[in-house]
């Protein structure tokens, strides 16, 4: 017991220290800080899952991710927020897996009521999970896998943008943001443009990319569409010339385009996305970097969900997910790579307990159908159990 | 070269439905302005003159320069007037009005037009502001 009484004095010490510095939520809010001068907030969210394969019969158990949102407001004009992240649970030099990131950290300028510009590591609103990211908003254990490998979810960026709404047309809202390009040697096939992103790592600014949003609430639809439209060899021309790339801002040009709509009625709940990708320079980067990049990609889903229980604190919550992916829609010459396309059929039901906690169990169907030239009839199937518990504050 | 032209082709027709789709929805949406009133703040308090609830609406929003959020005035019924901090619960952003609910962009909460948190990460309602009804007018306590 005494062996454990001075770590435990010093923990207790830590401990007072830091709630004497740091103001949650809820005492900002009983003391009325918020709303007067200055305060820091602190929440954060993160998911545990387990996983089996049917088809392999084997399993898996993670943390898959422990966020913690640090945010600060100097005043009623300037804020900062950052969220930094910790994926499966430790980061081991050489091992394989694992993250150690930040997944924003912006501040945050007011301009008026209704506009706003963040700066610094932003994630621009495109698609549905990249904004709305926490496990809690959406349904199933993986995030939709069209906003993981098509939409690179979450995808955040160095630059600035602008946030606002209308009054005079209730309910619309844009965006507009200029942040730093992609790298095309990271490209990877079956992976999209995921491996491009720089995530405010050394990124390079020499290329660039601008994206924008229209998002709309009209009665318990949402619907929004987005774009962006960036470089991606942000190399010096010498380096891009011996590469037979375009460099400068734009060149090596990347696009994406995605339209979302949902339907957030009490009980009947739908959502689906379109997404498509478009990489006119393809075969040069193939030639150049020989990683078998799409020129196109495309990737759409529908989810249906209904509410059995729907109270002030407790939801039950069934629904069910169709995904398609194409992640080589339209091949490049020069390119090794086959056509894949990928079906998922993810069912399952999602359980709050309370407004912050969910319990989540689903079953996945996986089928890729590989139309190689090798052989044709190749495909790989998987069944998977997934069973998961998340968090948000 | 072909390349650029498919390119900017591709961009600019992205940009004209971007476009395409902001023109769209003012001629949908038209007549779904919310009432918006830039009020004094006198001794800590609003005057709202009931004649912003005229016909069917029930939403005004409130703007001052010393609010840092707007505050929303619904009418939840007849002499039923309730008015909340358009601050998002979960980390402070502000919240979009619309004919609906308020909703938060940042993280996908929602808000009922009683305050209450509809959709998580928000986990506590609205900030509630005193009103008090005098005679055709609503007193706002900040």
């Amino acid at each position: 017991m005494r062996k454990h009484f001075i770590p435990l004095l010093f923990i207790c010490f830590i401990t007072s220290k830091y709630t004497a510095q740091v103001i949650t939520r809820e005492d900002s809010l009983n003391a009325g800080l918020i709303a007067s001068k200055s305060a820091t907030v602190i929440s954060g969210y993160g998911s545990f899952k387990y996983a089996n394969n049917l088809k392999d019969k084997s399993a898996s158990i993670n943390v898959d991710r422990v966020i913690i949102f640090i945010g600060h407001k100097f005043n009623n004009k300037i804020s900062f927020f950052s969220e930094l992240e910790i994926e499966d649970a430790k980061i081991e030099g050489g091992a394989v897996g694992g993250e150690f990131a930040l997944e924003q950290a912006f501040i945050k300028f007011n301009i008026n009521r209704n506009n706003y510009i963040s700066v610094g590591l932003i994630i621009p609103r495109i698609g549905i999970i990249n904004e709305n990211h926490l496990p809690t908003t959406f349904n199933g254990n993986e995030r939709t896998m069209v906003e993981k490998y098509i939409i690179p979810a979450t995808w955040r960026e160095l630059g600035l943008s602008l946030y606002g709404y209308s009054n005079k047309i209730a309910g619309l809202n844009y965006s507009l943001a200029l942040v730093n390009g992609l790298s095309s040697a990271n490209f990877e096939a079956g992976n999209g443009i995921r491996g491009g992103r720089y995530e405010g790592s050394n990124a390079n600014a020499s290329s660039l990319a601008v994206t924008g949003s229209l998002l709309y609430y009209r009665g318990n639809f949402r619907s929004q569409i987005s774009s962006y439209f960036g470089g991606s060899a942000g190399i010096s021309k010498t380096v891009a010339d011996s590469l037979m790339l375009n460099n400068g801002v734009f060149g090596t040009g990347v696009s994406l385009s995605e339209f979302n709509i949902q339907y957030l009625g009490n009980r009947f709940q739908a959502k689906t996305l379109v997404t498509f990708v478009q990489i006119p320079s393809a075969e040069k980067i193939n030639t150049a970097y020989n990683n078998n990049t799409p020129e196109k990609m495309l990737g759409s889903y529908l989810e249906l969900a209904y509410n059995l229980v729907k109270t002030e604190e407790r939801t039950f919550r069934i629904f069910s997910r169709y995904e398609f992916l194409d992640m080589n829609y339209s091949m490049a010459r020069k390119s090794n790579s086959s056509m894949i396309k990928q079906h998922y059929l993810i069912s399952g039901f999602s359980y709050l307990p309370v407004n912050g906690v969910i319990i989540k169990l689903d079953y996945t169907y996986q089928l890729n159908q590989n139309q190689s030239l090798v052989n044709p009839m190749q495909s790989i199937n998987g069944h998977f159990i997934k069973l998961g518990l998340g968090y948000s504050f | 070269m072909s390349d650029r032209r498919t390119f900017l082709k591709q961009s600019c027709g992205l940009c004209a439905s971007m476009l395409g789709m902001g023109l769209v929805l003012p001629a949908l949406n038209s007549c779904a302005s919310i009432a918006t009133i830039d009020a004094n703040l006198s001794h800590g308090a609003i005057e709202i003159p009931l004649q912003n609830f005229a016909a069917d609406n029930n939403l005004v929003l409130v703007k001052n320069k010393a609010l840092e959020f707007d505050i929303a005035i619904v009418k939840l019924g007849e002499g039923n007037f309730r008015a909340f901090n358009l601050e998002c619960s979960h980390q402070s952003n502000p919240l979009i009005p619309t004919k609906s609910g308020f909703y938060c962009n940042a993280h996908g909460s929602s808000f009922s037009f009683e305050g209450k948190a509809m959709k998580a990460p928000a986990q506590n309602p609205l900030q509630e502001f005193k009103l008090e009804l005098r005679g055709d007018h609503l007193v706002l306590m900040v």
